[in-house]
Order: structure tokens, then C-alpha cells, then sequence
């Protein structure tokens, strides 16, 4: 019977004409997609900022378990492992446990929790498998981006339908207690392209007396082609999850809630609109033992950008965009509206130069306008070679809990001793932090081989830090504390980061780079001191040979100072030493009747370097950053691909 | 035309039922990308060379698992070329123009059939549509590319025609070459058939400098003429399916093959009123003897 299906199924394949309605823009974009799938990126030569780039091969490969620890690579990043599920991730030396000084977007969306302007990287909506690349723009660049852009932006890139063209299935689990399973589907109807993702992840901690966690997730898009260059996206998703954290010198919280997002974009020819809602609703626990705060916070967020192609030599962009902030909380209560802005021009001037300049006009309610203003000039003196000088400004709004929290808690001290009551006020007079940088850069492609160095300088201004307590001694059982957010002087701070990278035929890659960070100035007693770690080392090798992928990556962090948080308040600081983190990958992809199925091994801290990345609390009085112990991490996976 | 693409996903529909996906127990098996009409087309001058019927699955449809008696397979398209096979089976493949690099590294035993003509016959033919041409531009992002390139200015020495080319790291450095070959006075811009190149917007872009600036716009192949390229001498898709066939006796004999084959025959196809936007007029004696010509 088989063969003679066979036989029929060939003698009318050969008499079968063929349909001639294919497309050959279609054959090309569909050969291209398959060689982009197995080609690394270029760096980004000409862009006016210095941008780095780790694709989703690289994270997969580099035995990175959560998008921080895949960012470990990149050189001038700073990467803080603070729990099991959750890490923080700076960059050019302003680290700390909750930091609000880097934008994160996901596919242009930023997935900063409005309450803190922070990210809680574990609950975006997204898988690693995911990940088509993470662009990573270091320095201050709030002129294209906005507030909180004060030292860059990180964007994660997802895949698309028609890069997935299937789905994939993976289930794994290791040590400590860590369970994942995964699924991603994405494909292309008869009128539209589509993509379904979902996860469950749970992790125990590294210390035992600490908090793990655990995350679902459940997103997906649709995309309707609606005409030549004209297309409609819609996504949404859900994450829920439980997982510990800490706030800094706040001491350490368990995060328990849901975060939602709606999403269209609108595309044509050179006109983007792009809506979208974010939906954090959380409670803090174990954090206050007064209560445990919920906060139920919501943006929603419009904006409007037009590309222009003016003559030969010039593009210009320009946008605009409304934002509306609403929190509403036992402990912070507010809506903000703000609106920007902005504006992008390239000029190429002359064959071997061209002038970046770019500007955002950014109103808060509260803090009024405030204007970035960024320059790039680009040189390109040979081929494949670029030197770039950047200068301009930026800013972060303060947050919505710097300007409206009011929270009073008790703290029982030892007997004998009175209690300590601190209330923490918000302060709505507060100004943006503003950001004054220059920067110099190279890039060169050498055959196989890639260079970068960047030289930067830059000064924070008006930075918001706590004030020192007004102490009320009027009753002699309990010391009242009072607190407010104040903006302080000014931080200097000056660094660079040199990087290679190179390829050896097509299946053998490796990455090298140093960075070097100094600030002046403590001024946020929760950044580590002096910028430190001052030096990192970053180094790594990725392998590809039939159906074997492995790959070893090697970090040297130097040591950190941080702030003890002693109560009653005061700066007192204590070193966390340096480690050297060792993460590798291995993988195998069964061939034949087996095809699809792939076994993945990870390990985190192959070394067993038991670090801390910030500081351990001792007590209630002595908080440091509530730091875990880092230990190592194993893992399998099964993925089957179809 | 729905019906006959109807009757298409049914047949490959039915080929994977009554195999379960397997085409074991035959000695060539053919193995297509996708139903995109430029690897049917390969596909069918496959067919209608090879005097025995062969198998074939479209990955879109199937999973091709290749039995023990299985000796060649003809991929048509980077995917299919791409995919595991078992390691003693002849990989014979075609319309994949960007991914040789990437299949040599997947497979032992492989031949590919290139979508270009040999060096010396794109660049005489060249010469035949512009005679005057003296300098011509040559912009790849793909990395194979490269060599291609370097043999052409080889002959463009013999021949006194000067070519400049200039690899792309991404399309988006497309202005900036383009800009670059100006100043530099190419006289025509011939591309290659790269993947990562052409797409809808840069072939705009590539016309709009043709007739911007006179310089004749060559194309890889005689689809993109119709598109309102001046000319392409190009392989078509049905002859790459033939020699993939004529191969296949060579390897079943067990012949010496290349591992780079560069098909015999190639077409000029003319588009006499790009030529003209382009400042370009095509001699009557070469329109009368082209294999396509568009008013």
C-alpha cells in the first residue's frame, strides 16, 4: 500500500502545475531567515550610543538561568544576584538592591513597576527561550527614551511569530528546588501571525532562613498584516507570583501579587502608534510588622511617532507620548499625568560624519518640564572603523512612593531600651535627578575579530536620598523618628569599558572585556560605595559542533562596599568581598527519528564561590541590604521542539 | 489556483499518513523549504529531469525521516538544506544562495548548485547589455559572498572592467554604500543574490539610486527585472533543478563532484524601460536574442 501510494503521490507531483502566485521578496525573506537564525549580529557601529548586544543564543548558551545573570556579559553592567528569583541589574556604577536609574523595556514597553520605577525582572512576561535579543544602551539617554533612562536602557527583544514558526515544549529542574516548565508556540494563519508563551517556575533559596519563589506566566500576541508596510499587533499577558526580595535597607519582603499588560501597536510605513496598560497588584509581606501594604497601581500609556526622510542626508524622528500613573495603596495614594516630546535627527554631513542630535521635553505634575538634550558625532575614518563623542543629559522623576509614601512603623528594640517609631513621609517639592555626561567611543571590526572602548564621565545632580531622622524625645518609651526624601548634592563619577570578540569559523565564538568605574560623592546611601565593584572581568567561549552546544563563561567582580543601615540611622559601611563566578552550558540535539528533542545542562557558579552580591541584615537594627548567600545552582532540561 | 494548492497539501498531507513522516526505501529523496513558488519551480525542472519518480516532502507539511536505503538528498531551499540527515546520505542542494557556510558545518558530504553563473560569463554578458560599462559596483552582506566577488575582479582585469565590491555588515548600512559606490563612479551596480540584501525596501531603495543617478541596476534573478531591475543574467530556478538531477547520476556513480557547482546555462532577461530611466539603451541585436524582455 505504501508504495503504491508513493508511486501515485510522484506521478502527480511530476504533472502537478505549480501555482505562480509565489513572491520573491518572500523566497529571499524566507532564505534570510533561516541564515539570520544562525548568524551572529553586528554591533552597532553607527548607532549615536554605546550598545551592546546578547542574542538569544548567547543567553541560552551561556548557562544564564534568569535574564540578569545573561546580562553578566555585557561589559560596564552591573549584575546583583539578591534571591533566588530576583536580581538587579545597573549600569556604570549606580548598584543597588532597587535600582530606578535604568529603563527596562520589553519590546519597547517598559516593565519598570510604577510604584518603584524598578523591574522585577522574573515576572516579566516573557520566556528565555524567548528572547530574540537583549540591546543594552549603556549611558544616559532619556532624549530618546525618557525618565529613568539616567544611565541606560535595556530592551528585550522577543521573537516573532514567523521566527518561531512552531513551538517548543521544556521541562527541567536541579538544585536548589528549582522546577520550570515552558511552553512557546508561535505561527502564521491565513490573515494574521501569532504567538502563545507560558511558564511556571519555582526556586527554594539559597540560605535556607531566606525566601525563594515561585512565577506564572501566560502571554501572547497577534499580528494582522493589514495592507503594504501596514500592520496591527495585539498582546497581552499575566504573570502571578510569590517571591522574596529585598528593598534595600529596608529589609527584605516577600512580593506576592499580579501583574497584567494590554498592548496594540499600530504600524505604517513610517508612522508608529503604540498603547498600552500595566497593572501591578502586589502585597508587600513581612516587610512592615504594622501591616502588609497592598499596592494596586496602574499606567497606561500612549505615544505617537513619525519618521521622516528628509532629502538624501537627513532622517528625522519625532514623537510624542501621554502617560498616566494611578497608585493607590494603604501606604501611597496618587495619579500623576505626564506627557513628552521628542525629537531624533541624523545628518549625514559629510561622507564620514554624522551629527546624532536628539531632545525630549519631559513634564511631571510635580516636578514640572524638564529638558534632555543629547549630541552624537560619528567619525568614520576607514572602513569598518567608528569613533563616536556623545554628550548631552538626562533624568529620573522621582518615584511615586518618594513623593506620596506615609508609612509609620515600630521597632521593638532590647529591653531597656526604648522602641524606635519611624515614619517615613513622601516629599511632593522634590526635583527630577538630572544627569550631565560626555562620552568617547570606538569600534572596529577587524576580519573575525571586534573591538570596543568607551570612555565615559558623567554628574548626577539633585539626587533624592533620605533625610536624617528629626528625632522626637517627648516620649521616653518610644523614639520618634521622623523621615522624609530630600534631593542632596552631586555625584561625579568616571570609567570606561574595552571588549573583544571573535569568531573562529562558524561554530566557535568567544568574548572578552574589562570595565572600570569610580564615583565621587555618596550621596544615595544605598548605591555601593564609590561605584564599586570598581573592576570587572568578563570572559567566555560558546561552542557549536553538529548537535552539541556548550559554553563556559567566566566573571570577576571586585568588592563592594555598602551602606549597614544602622538604626538609628547612620552611614556606616562594610566590604562584601569579590568572587569569581564560573556559569557553563552544555547541550545536545538528537538527530534522526529523535529530532527535536534537545538535553540541556546549566550550571550557575560551577566554582561552588558562595559570595554575597550585597550586604546580609544582622539584625533589625543593622539591615545592610539584606543580602543572600549565593551558592551554586544546577539544572537539566528536556526540550522538544515541533 | 486554490484547488491546485488544495491538491498539493493533500498530496504531501497524504505522503506523511502513509509514511508516518518516513521516506525510507528510496535512494533519492527530495526535501523542499517551504511551498514558495521559487523552490516549486527548482523543484518541477527537478522532476521533469529525473526519469524515475522521487519522494518529497515540504518541511512545511512533514518531517522528512530518511531510511537506511536512502543514498542522496536534494534540499531545495536553506531549511531543508539544514536539516539532519544521517551522515553517509549525499547532500545535494539548492536555492539556499546565503547558506553554504552554515550546511558545510552541518554535513559531511555535500554538492551545492548555485543560483550564480560563473564569474566570466555574468561579467561578458554584463558587458553585452552595457558596453561602456567600465566600473561596476558589487554590495553582499553574506559572507560567501566574498569569494564570488574576488573571482569577478579577476576577470573584470581580463576583461578591463573595474569592480568595486563592498560587503555590508547589515541592509541598514545600505545608503551609506550606495553613497560610497557614487563617489567612487561606478557605472552599474549588479547584486548578488543575497538573502540578507534584498528585501522589499532595499530593492526600492536600490532602483530609486539607479535612476537617480543613471547607473544600471543588475539583479540576481529574472524575477526582480519585472520588479523594474534593468537587467539580470541570472540561472533560472527549473535549470537548477535539472543540474540538480544530472548530479545525481554522477554521485550514485560514484563521480568526483565539486563541492560548488555552477550551473551551464544562464538567461538575460531585459527591462527596456528601467534601461531607459537608467540612461541605458540596450542594442536591438542583444533585445532580439534575450531570453526575456520586458517593454
Amino acid at each position: 500500500m505504501r508504495r503504491l501510494c508513493l508511486l501515485a503521490l510522484c506521478a502527480l507531483q511530476t504533472t502537478t502545475c505549480w501555482s505562480q502566485e509565489g513572491d520573491l521578496f518572500e523566497f529571499f525573506r524566507e532564505e534570510a531567515k533561516v541564515i539570520s537564525a544562525s548568524r551572529r549580529p553586528q554591533p552597532l557601529y553607527r548607532a549615536p550610543a554605546t550598545v551592546y548586544v546578547v542574542t538569544g543564543e548567547e543567553l541560552m548558551a551561556s548557562g544564564a538561568q534568569t535574564l540578569w545573570d545573561g546580562l553578566r556579559r555585557v561589559p560596564g553592567v552591573d549584575v546583583i544576584d539578591i534571591r533566588s528569583l530576583y536580581g538587579g541589574v545597573s549600569i556604570r556604577g549606580l548598584a543597588k538592591p532597587l535600582n530606578n536609574r535604568t529603563l527596562v523595556l520589553l519590546d519597547g514597553r517598559t516593565i519598570l513597576d510604577g510604584y518603584v520605577d524598578s523591574p522585577s525582572w522574573e515576572t516579566a512576561p516573557v520566556l528565555l527561550e524567548d528572547v530574540e535579543r537583549i540591546e543594552v544602551v549603556e549611558g544616559p539617554i532619556s532624549a530618546l527614551y525618557g525618565a529613568n533612562a539616567i544611565n541606560g536602557v535595556i530592551n528585550i527583544i522577543t521573537r516573532k511569530p514567523e521566527q518561531l514558526q512552531g513551538g517548543l515544549i521544556s521541562a527541567g529542574g536541579g538544585e536548589p528546588g528549582e522546577r520550570k516548565v515552558s511552553l512557546l508556540y508561535g505561527g502564521r494563519g491565513r490573515k494574521m501571525e501569532y504567538k502563545v508563551g507560558a511558564g511556571w517556575r519555582t526556586a527554594d533559596p539559597f540560605e535556607k532562613e531566606r525566601i525563594g519563589g515561585e512565577v506564572a506566566k501566560l502571554y501572547g500576541s497577534v499580528a494582522y498584516p493589514l495592507g503594504e508596510r501596514e500592520e496591527l499587533q495585539l498582546s497581552g499577558g499575566a504573570v502571578q507570583s510569590d517571591i522574596g526580595t529585598s528593598l534595600g535597607g529596608l529589609g527584605q519582603a516577600r512580593v506576592d501579587g499580579q501583574r497584567l499588560f494590554a498592548r496594540a501597536d499600530y504600524t505604517r510605513a513610517n508612522t508608529r502608534v503604540r498603547l498600552f496598560w500595566n497593572q501591578v497588584e502586589v502585597e508587600l509581606r513581612e516587610l512592615l510588622q504594622s501591616e502588609e501594604p497592598e499596592i494596586h497601581q496602574n499606567t497606561y500609556d500612549a505615544s505617537l511617532e513619525q519618521t521622516l526622510v528628509l532629502g538624501r542626508d537627513h532622517d528625522l524622528v519625532v514623537g510624542v507620548s501621554l502617560r498616566r500613573n494611578e497608585i493607590n495603596s494603604t501606604i501611597v495614594s496618587a495619579t500623576h499625568d505626564l506627557w513628552s516630546l521628542y525629537g531624533e535627527d541624523e545628518w549625514r554631513f559629510a561622507r564620514r560624519w554624522t551629527l546624532w542630535s536628539s531632545g525630549r521635553l519631559d513634564r511631571h505634575p510635580l516636578s514640572g518640564m524638564v529638558l534632555s538634550p543629547r549630541l552624537s558625532l560619528v567619525f568614520v575614518p576607514r572602513d569598518r572603523h567608528t569613533v563616536r563623542l556623545s554628550t548631552g543629559s538626562s533624568f529620573r522623576n522621582p518615584t511615586q512612593i518618594e513623593n506620596h509614601i506615609d508609612v509609620t512603623e515600630l521597632i521593638r528594640t532590647p529591653e531597656g531600651l526604648p522602641d524606635l517609631g519611624a515614619r517615613v513621609q513622601g516629599n511632593e517639592e522634590l526635583d527630577p535627578e538630572l544627569i550631565f555626561f560626555s562620552e568617547a567611543a570606538h569600534n572596529a571590526q577587524l576580519g573575525r575579530l571586534r573591538t570596543t572602548l568607551a570612555l565615559f564621565h558623567y554628574r548626577l545632580r539633585s539626587v533624592v536620598s533620605l533625610s536624617p531622622p528629626i528625632i522626637d524625645l517627648s516620649d521616653p518609651d518610644v523614639l520618634q523618628a521622623q523621615i522624609t526624601f530630600v534631593n542632596t548634592g552631586e555625584t561625579r563619577a568616571w570609567g570606561g569599558e574595552v571588549g573583544i570578540e571573535w569568531t573562529w569559523g562558524s561554530g566557535l565564538t568567544g568574548f572578552a572585556n574589562y570595565a572600570y568605574q569610580r564615583l565621587s560623592g555618596d550621596l544615595d546611601g544605598q548605591i555601593a560605595r564609590g561605584g564599586r565593584p570598581h573592576h570587572k572581568f568578563n570572559g567566555g567561549l560558546q561552542v557549536e559542533r553538529g548537535n552539541l552546544v556548550g559554553g563556559l563563561s567566566f566573571h570577576r567582580v571586585g568588592e563592594t562596599i555598602w551602606n549597614e543601615n544602622r538604626i538609628p540611622r547612620k552611614n556606616s559601611w562594610r566590604k562584601v568581598d569579590g568572587y569569581t563566578l564560573v556559569n557553563g552550558h552544555l547541550s545536545y540535539r538528537f538527530p534522526g527519528r529523535w529530532s527535536g528533542l534537545e538535553l540541556g545542562l546549566d550550571a550557575f557558579n560551577l566554582l561552588d564561590d558562595d559570595h554575597y552580591d550585597i550586604l546580609p541584615g544582622e539584625n533589625d537594627l543593622v539591615r545592610g541590604q539584606s543580602g543572600e548567600r549565593i551558592g551554586a545552582r544546577r539544572t537539566a532540561r528536556l526540550t522538544y521542539r515541533f | 489556483m486554490k484547488i491546485l494548492k488544495l491538491r498539493r497539501y493533500l498530496l504531501l498531507m497524504a505522503a506523511w499518513l502513509c509514511w508516518g513522516g518516513s521516506i525510507s526505501g528510496q535512494e533519492v529523496v527530495a526535501v523542499l523549504s517551504s511551498e514558495l513558488q521559487p523552490y516549486q519551480e527548482a523543484y518541477e525542472g527537478f522532476a521533469a529531469e529525473m526519469e524515475q519518480p522521487v519522494p518529497i516532502v515540504s518541511l512545511s507539511v512533514a518531517e522528512p525521516r530518511i531510511g537506511d536505503q536512502t543514498r542522496v538528498v536534494v534540499a531545495f531551499g536553506s531549511k531543508a538544506a539544514l536539516e539532519s540527515y544521517p551522515e553517509k546520505v549525499v547532500l545535494i542542494y539548492c536555492m539556499a544562495p546565503g547558506a553554504m557556510q552554515e550546511v558545510e558545518g552541518q554535513h559531511e558530504k555535500t554538492v551545492h548548485i548555485d543560483m550564480l553563473s560563473r564569474p566570466q560569463r555574468l561579467l561578458t554578458a554584463l558587458g553585452e547589455i552595457q558596453p561602456e560599462m567600465r566600473k561596476v559596483g558589487v554590495l553582499w552582506v553574506v559572507e560567501r559572498f566574498g569569494g564570488y566577488v574576488e573571482q569577478l575582479v579577476e576577470v573584470g582585469v581580463e576583461l578591463e572592467v573595474e569592480v568595486v565590491g563592498q560587503r555590508l555588515e547589515t541592509v541598514e548600512e545600505l545608503p551609506e554604500r550606495l553613497r560610497s559606490l557614487n563617489d567612487l563612479g561606478v557605472d552599474a551596480l549588479w547584486l548578488p543574490p543575497d538573502p540578507l540584501l534584498i528585501d522589499a525596501r532595499s530593492f526600492a531603495l536600490l532602483k530609486e539610486f539607479s535612476r537617480s543617478n543613471d547607473v544600471p541596476l543588475y539583479a540576481p534573478t529574472a524575477g526582480f527585472v519585472a520588479e523594474g531591475a534593468v537587467a539580470s543574467v541570472a540561472v533560472s530556478f527549473s535549470q537548477i533543478g535539472r543540474e540538480a538531477a544530472w548530479l545525481i547520476e554522477k554521485v550514485l556513480a560514484g563521480e568526483e563532484v565539486p563541492k560548488n557547482v555552477y550551473p551551464e546555462e544562464c538567461e538575460i532577461s531585459l527591462n527596456l524601460e528601467s534601461a531607459a530611466a537608467a540612461g541605458l539603451q540596450i542594442s536591438e541585436e542583444l533585445v532580439q536574442r534575450a531570453d526575456e524582455v520586458l517593454p
